[in-house]
């Protein structure tokens, strides 16, 4: 069959054209006709990193750098990355540079976060993994631990409850002791009620502010990171607090059950000075916690100056 | 109307023309004789502004070739039909196409009627049955019968035919002299013949113009052409004579056709 | 002697105002549609195969002599194809293609050309009221500024293709391997440069040609002359370009 040179012709440039755009979508690495998304990082080094390094995900490659740019401001390099859309990544994922780059084996590595978390959201900027760290840790504990210490509150003020109904019965022989366990109660109410807040708001704005936080990195990375970890170790010591005041307050439940059931009398609880001690104890313990909180809350944040930013 | 006005041209030391004055009037048939290297194709060339000459001017209907934009020459060219010496034919296009070409970019003629009129310039010429044929694979008188039909098939108000007998046998010769009679006489073209054939010259020519060395040495009707007083002139014409003198055909010389 | 020195002035006025008259006539195109394919379907299509010849050994060689050059335990493999293709997309791809047309497309059109002056076809074209400069000239330069482009992928995806073929075949690359350091270092200015290139060299080619065709005169000889002298041309004038192209927007 004869074909006009105008079809040949024709033939040839698209074939020639499209030939052209896979080849060059295939070298950029972009799936033919799927889609990417973006990505971004930042870290303080960029280590020779190039665009068209690989990004990889557990040693797969999951996408490409794009664009590296050194950030005049904040004198970090922010890098761009173009993903595939085939593995997610989930929320809480950081990135590193590794490699080295005089042997072209550079990269950016991802580290997958929590499997559970659902898939970050195209266009967000992924944490650096050295420089956040410690804050980053911090940031993962928060909503665990915010939840923690509302459930411990909340029991508690039950548990205050209980006993208040309790000590207002006026035959009771504890009324004396149990006036003085209610003078401290009324207090930790008081002072979980207000610290419910504050710690809620805390830990909201740890979160929210992680962000910035990391923009000051670049700077003061060392102190902050001293500060960080105190921070946590505080709210470590916090949740280790609320802990043993869940204990004691579970120990108190016991008690109360009891009185209420009548099976034990006022002298066989002070006849048991086990139990009163224990009671007596971690009622202290958790009083002079949450006092102390209470009266100086920034002693748990001592170092954390970005307080001031909340 | 062509007027060509004291044209000078040479090619670098050589001077090939100098001061040539030539009319040729509507509807006759000129004949441009001279020897060999005389300067008549390079003439012909002047006369469709393929050369330009050193000096002096050439009007086609009027119109300074030297001077008219280029548009304005290409149109003034169309009304020439161009026999060149060497045929010129394409030679990557079959004898048909050579033909069709004009006729394809100028004429708005169909397919079918292009084919008819190709048909009919073949038939002309006498080469009814070449159309699928190559130049290549053509005899040189049978290149030159394809380039005379592709010089006509325009149906051109000047024709200028430069050696249209040369290389061919004498009966040939007859059938293009009276195809240049036939297309002077029914279509009133307008035709200058280069030629050194004699025969040619008597069969076909109102007027004659002798180009000897650069100049043109004579120029008048071709009654006139045995005797005139240019000597140069009369031992062109004894020479074809003499050629011609041993043949049954010397008798026509002197007898010049009407 | 001033008349020698003042000559390749004359002649680049000569060809400049030649090529600019081609040009002109663009907006006769219509006239000269089915000559513009014709020469696109020599030019191009019909030089399809001997560019991916010379594109296949190319990339072959390129491919086998980096590998060979690299040979060190320190060098991941992956370079071979971080050098390889960029070369070829570059350089090699565009220049070995301009150097096989400007023998094959130049020395052709000059010696139709020459051919054509000589045995007063030009002059034919001229009389019948043709533009044979648009006719002859414009449809070649425009078919070589289209064509070469084509003809530039062709040399890139049968000299990638080769290289990577030849790594695999060899042992020594493994197309993964290959793939990655390609992409690695792939930039979009590279395939562009050499597009850019590739017009550049069609035109050059193609003009040039049509420059010394045109002009022929003398013959045989004249013709023969022509030739070689397109050919050579366009070569030398492909390496200036080459050079300037590369100066200009690297
Ligand atoms: N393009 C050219 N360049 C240089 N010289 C030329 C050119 N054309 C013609 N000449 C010279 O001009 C002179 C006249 O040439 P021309 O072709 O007009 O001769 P002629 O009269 O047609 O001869 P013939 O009868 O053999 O065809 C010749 O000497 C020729 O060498
Ligand atoms: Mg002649």
């Amino acid at each position: 069959m004869q074909y006009s040179n105008e079809l040949k012709v024709g033939a040839a440039i698209i074939l020639a054209a499209l030939a052209a755009f896979a080849g060059i979508r295939f070298f950029q690495n972009v799936p033919l006709f799927g889609s990417s998304y973006a990505l971004y990082a930042e870290f303080d080094d960029a280590n020779g990193l190039v665009s068209g390094n690989p990004v990889r995900m557990k040693g797969v490659k999951v996408g490409s750098v794009e664009r590296v740019r050194l950030d005049p401001k904040t004198q970090t390099v922010r890098v761009q990355l173009k993903l595939e859309r085939g593995p997610t990544i989930p929320e809480g994922s950081r990135a590193s540079v590794s490699g080295i780059s005089a042997l072209g084996g550079v990269h950016v590595s991802i580290a997958p976060g929590p499997r559970d978390n659902p898939p970050i959201s195209p266009g967000s900027t992924l944490p650096s993994l050295e420089s956040s760290s410690s804050l980053g840790r911090l940031t993962d504990q928060a909503p665990a631990l915010a939840s923690k210490a509302d459930s411990v509150l909340r029991n508690t003020s039950a548990t205050m409850a209980t006993l208040n109904r309790l000590i207002s019965r006026p035959d009771s022989d504890l009324r004396q002791t149990l006036t003085a366990l209610r003078g401290m109660t009324n207090d930790l109410e008081e002072v979980t009620e207000a610290e419910k807040a504050t710690i809620r708001r805390l830990l909201q704005n740890l979160e929210a502010v992680s962000g910035d936080l990391r923009a000051f990195t670049g700077e003061n990375g060392d102190s902050l990171d001293v500060a960080v970890r105190r921070l946590n170790q505080s709210l470590g010591r916090l949740n280790r607090g609320l802990s043993s005041f869940e204990k004691t307050s579970a120990t108190l439940d016991t008690i109360t059950t009891k009185l209420n059931n009548g099976t034990g009398t006022a002298g066989r609880l002070l006849n048991d000075p086990s139990l009163y001690m224990k009671l007596d104890s971690a009622a202290t313990r958790t009083n002079t916690l949450l006092e102390d909180f209470r009266q100086d809350p920034g002693r748990y944040l001592e170092d954390l100056t970005l307080v001031k930013v909340f | 109307m062509i007027e060509v006005r004291n044209i000078s041209k040479s090619f670098g030391d050589l001077q090939v023309l100098s001061d040539v004055s030539l009319d040729v009037n509507e509807g006759e048939k000129l004949a441009i004789i001279g020897r060999s290297g005389s300067g008549k194709s390079v003439l012909m060339k002047h006369i469709v502004g393929l050369l330009k000459p050193d000096s002096g001017h050439v009007y086609v209907d009027d119109q300074d070739l030297c001077c008219v934009p280029y548009e304005r020459l290409r149109e003034l060219r169309k009304r020439f039909g161009v026999l060149f010496q060497g045929g010129a034919l394409f030679d990557s296009l079959s004898s048909f196409e050579n033909i069709a070409f004009p006729l394809r970019y100028f004429s708005s003629l169909s397919e079918s009627e292009i084919e008819a009129r190709v048909q009919e310039c073949l038939d002309l010429v006498n080469l009814s049955d070449v159309g699928a044929k190559n130049p290549s694979e053509l005899s040189g008188g049978m290149r030159k019968r394809v380039a005379l039909a592709r010089a006509i098939s325009m149906e051109p108000a000047y024709i200028l035919y430069d050696e249209p007998t040369s290389g061919l046998d004498p009966e040939t010769s007859n059938t293009i002299n009276d195809l240049i009679n036939h297309l002077a006489s029914e279509l009133k073209v307008t035709s200058v013949i280069i030629t050194h054939d004699m025969h040619s010259v008597l069969e076909v020519a109102d007027r004659v113009a002798f180009l000897y060395r650069q100049d043109l040495e004579w120029v008048g009707p071709v009654a006139e052409i045995h005797d005139c007083a240019n000597p140069n002139l009369n031992s062109f014409v004894r020479a074809s004579e003499y050629k011609i003198g041993d043949s049954s055909t010397a008798t026509s010389l002197s007898e010049p056709s009407p | 002697m001033l008349d020698s020195l003042l000559a390749p002035f004359r002649a680049l006025g000569q060809y400049a105002i030649l090529i600019g008259r081609a040009f002109a006539s663009v907006n006769e195109i219509r006239m000269y549609w089915k000559n513009l394919f014709i020469q696109m379907v020599r030019i191009g299509i019909d030089s399809v195969p001997i560019v991916a010849l010379a594109a296949a050994f190319s990339g072959a060689v390129l491919t086998v002599q980096t590998a060979y050059q690299l040979e060190t335990p320190f060098i991941p493999k992956t370079i071979i194809g971080s050098i390889v293709a960029p070369s070829i997309m570059l350089e090699l791809g565009v220049v070995v293609a301009g150097f096989i047309l400007a023998g094959r497309v130049g020395a052709r059109i000059a010696a139709e050309l020459g051919t054509m002056r000589v045995s007063e076809q030009i002059d034919a074209l001229e009389v019948m009221g043709l533009n044979s400069v648009g006719f002859l000239i414009l449809p070649r330069v425009l078919a070589g500024i289209v064509m070469f482009p084509v003809l530039y992928v062709v040399s890139c995806v049968v000299g990638i293709g080769t290289g990577i073929f030849t790594g695999h075949i060899g042992g020594f690359l493994s197309v993964s391997e290959f793939l990655e350091g390609a992409r690695q270092f792939f930039q979009l200015l590279d395939p562009f440069i050499g597009f850019i290139k590739s017009v550049a060299f069609g035109f050059i080619v193609t003009s040039i040609a049509c420059y010394k065709g045109y002009y022929t005169g003398g013959g045989a000889v004249g013709v023969g002359d022509s030739t070689t002298q397109a050919a050579v041309l366009s070569c030398v004038f492909i390496l200036v370009a080459d050079l300037l192209v590369a100066m200009l927007l690297l």
